[in-house]
């Protein structure tokens, strides 16, 4: 059985390898030449003017995730849709079940006041 | 064309039922909160549409079960299964959501968190419990605990001023969703080495010495034991019962516990009949809950934190004969089961019943002289937990005595000897509220001084089923429940 996973150990160890042989490599070769800007975390762009850990409104998160919900569940109309006629009254009456309790959400959430900033 | 699946509506019709009145109640919360309608009128709309879709259920449960169980759908690849087994398990996890949905009403209300979501979580979950009893396949497995649990996180959160329902919520999550991923990497190793999903194929080609097999099917075992907060998977069970809504932890403390030991016992049954070892490794989780969840429990000094160490203690107790894994103690389990939703849920219908201006009766001075004011609710939370501690006349003696003698019957003697020395350590910590109520000098009360009509029956049902349970448990003609229960696991048998 473990004859199967011979592969994939020796795919994790050469990877490993390379990334520590590069590394090393850069170590060794490279010329060290230190001054203040080459310490900061980003080379290149502008210098920082504000911190980046601001407070930013929570509404975002409701309606990230409202996104999220809405736009994965469209997603499954898509191959509904590409064989839309070979499924038939069957399909219609699938996806009728699918999409009601996803319009009831909707409703629910419009009602509740999620959908205003 | 494209081949058609076909559905039994049979099948589902309980999940699909909770899953219309989930939606009903969620509809109904948003049309009668905007109009503006008084929240005790929109309460009793909550709780009649809630109420009625759990009884419907139950209905079903009970004819299914007279009817001797639904014939097998989809021979080919069944995902459900509903034989006597399912339908006496529906009924009891229907049941009990129902007894909890009536105990929230006034509870919420007091709390002033009265919001119909609660209710449709509620469905929502219990529709969750319906499916992974019935469930016959570990993707339907899976779909089951999923949807019991993410209600129930949110349910445990529901208090949402207060951090410690947050808290509650937050690591009942944590804990879960942890408990789900092992779950999930058991049932995929034992996919990986039997090929199938489905109990009767994977029971089949299951081999005891196939290393791969048996992890997944330890994986699988620790995600059970997470769900029924069995020691040492239990760490999330005291601080999840403290701090979730009392109405929620009655709710999630009985139903859950119900849903995964059924789902655990057809899998043992079904699926890991091969896999001989699972039954130490059972017995020695049994031991291990008894001993420590009866030992925590005796220095909490909250009686919601009490009753989850009990609630450990308790799954320690349904371990016993589930390690055997005759047909008697599959269906000690189902009795112990009944047992247990009936004398926990009045536990906490007592506290909810004591629930005043949001200040739960939580400590264990709430109770004291709690006898002079309150002789009525006193009287009930003795019976109670002299039934959660198993002495005479109790339902919760009948149940150990079950237990007790399908351990002797499977050569499980050290098994059963503990659990009797243990039950005797637990007497100490279930009387402490008695104590408190009959002999402490009674304090100023705050508690609002009338029962509430739903809460009158809630807790007048456990009573009654304490009681018959205890003192007749097969002698009544319309409620032989421990036939009931032999029967149940004669269909696990038969498949």
């Amino acid at each position: 059985m473990l004859g199967e996973f011979v592969g994939i150990l020796l795919i994790l160890a050469l990877a490993l390898l390379i990334a520590a042989g590069f590394l090393a490599l850069h170590r060794v070769l490279s010329p060290k030449r230190e001054f203040a800007e080459k310490q900061e975390p980003f080379e290149c762009g502008e210098a920082q003017i504000a911190s980046p850990h601001q407070r930013f409104s929570v509404k975002f998160y409701l309606v990230a995730m409202l996104f999220v919900l809405f736009d994965v569940e469209a997603m499954f109309f898509y191959p509904w849709g590409a064989i839309f006629r070979d499924l038939g009254g069957y399909g219609l009456a699938v996806m009728a079940v699918f999409t009601v309790p996803l319009v009831l959400g909707l409703i629910y959430e419009w009602k509740k006041g999620a959908l205003e900033w | 064309m494209i081949p058609v699946p076909t559905l039994h509506i049979v099948a589902i019709l309980p999940v699909l039922l909770l899953a219309v009145g989930a939606f009903a109640v969620l509809l109904a919360e948003l049309f009668l909160s905007s109009r503006g309608t008084g929240k005790s009128g929109a309460g009793s709309v909550f709780v009649g549409v809630s109420g009625a879709t759990l009884l419907v259920v139950v209905v079903i449960a009970a004819q299914g079960f007279i009817s001797a169980g639904a014939p097998a759908f989809n021979p080919d690849h069944p995902m459900l299964h509903l034989d006597r087994f399912s339908y006496f398990a529906i009924g009891l996890v229907a049941g009990a959501a129902l007894l909890s949905c009536l105990l929230a009403n006034g509870y919420l209300q007091e709390l002033r968190i009265h919001h119909g979501e609660f209710y449709a979580l509620l469905l929502l979950s219990t529709a969750g419990m319906v499916l992974l009893v019935s469930a016959v396949d570990f993707l339907s497995v899976f779909l089951g605990i999923e949807l019991m649990s993410i209600p129930l996180y949110v349910l445990a959160g529901f208090d949402r001023g207060k951090p410690r329902s947050n808290e509650s919520a937050l690591k009942y999550f944590i804990a879960g969703s942890f408990a789900t991923a092992l779950l999930l990497y058991g049932m995929a190793l034992v996919y990986g080495a039997t090929g199938a999903t489905h109990f009767a194929a994977i029971a089949a080609r299951l081999d005891p010495d196939d290393s791969m097999a048996m992890a997944g099917v330890a994986l699988i075992l620790v995600g059970f034991a997470f769900k029924v907060s069995s020691v040492p998977f239990h760490q999330w069970t005291p601080d999840v019962y403290e701090g979730a809504p009392t109405a929620v932890t009655a709710f999630m403390s009985v139903t859950v516990k119900v849903a995964a030991f059924v789902a655990l016992l057809r899998i043992l049954a079904q699926a890991f009949g091969s896999a001989e070892a699972l039954g130490t490794v059972l017995a020695l989780l049994a031991a291990l809950s008894m001993l420590i969840g009866n030992l925590m429990a005796i220095i909490q000094d909250n009686v919601k934190r009490m009753l989850a160490w009990s609630a450990i203690a308790q799954a320690g107790y349904l371990l016993v004969p589930l390690s055997t894994g005759t047909p008697e103690g599959q269906a000690a389990v189902l009795f112990y089961l009944a047992v247990y939703v009936f004398g926990n849920l009045g536990a906490f219908a007592v506290m909810i019943a004591l629930t005043h201006r949001g200040q739960e009766a939580d400590r264990f001075e709430d109770f004291d002289g709690l006898a002079k004011f309150r002789p009525g609710l006193a009287a009930a939370m003795v019976l109670f937990m002299v039934s959660l501690a198993g002495i005479p006349g109790t339902a919760g003696f009948m149940g150990k005595l079950q237990i007790f003698f399908a351990a002797i019957r499977a050569d499980q003697l050290p098994l059963a000897i503990l659990m009797a020395l243990t039950s005797v350590v637990s007497v100490y910590y279930y009387l402490r509220l008695p104590i408190a109520m009959y002999m402490r000098p009674a304090r100023e009360h705050p508690h609002r001084k009338e029962l509430d009509f739903l809460e009158f029956t809630v807790l007048a049902t456990c009573a009654i089923f304490v009681l018959v349970l205890g003192l007749l448990p097969n002698t009544l003609d319309w409620l032989p429940v421990i036939d009931w229960t032999h029967q149940s696991a004669a269909a696990l048998a038969s498949k």
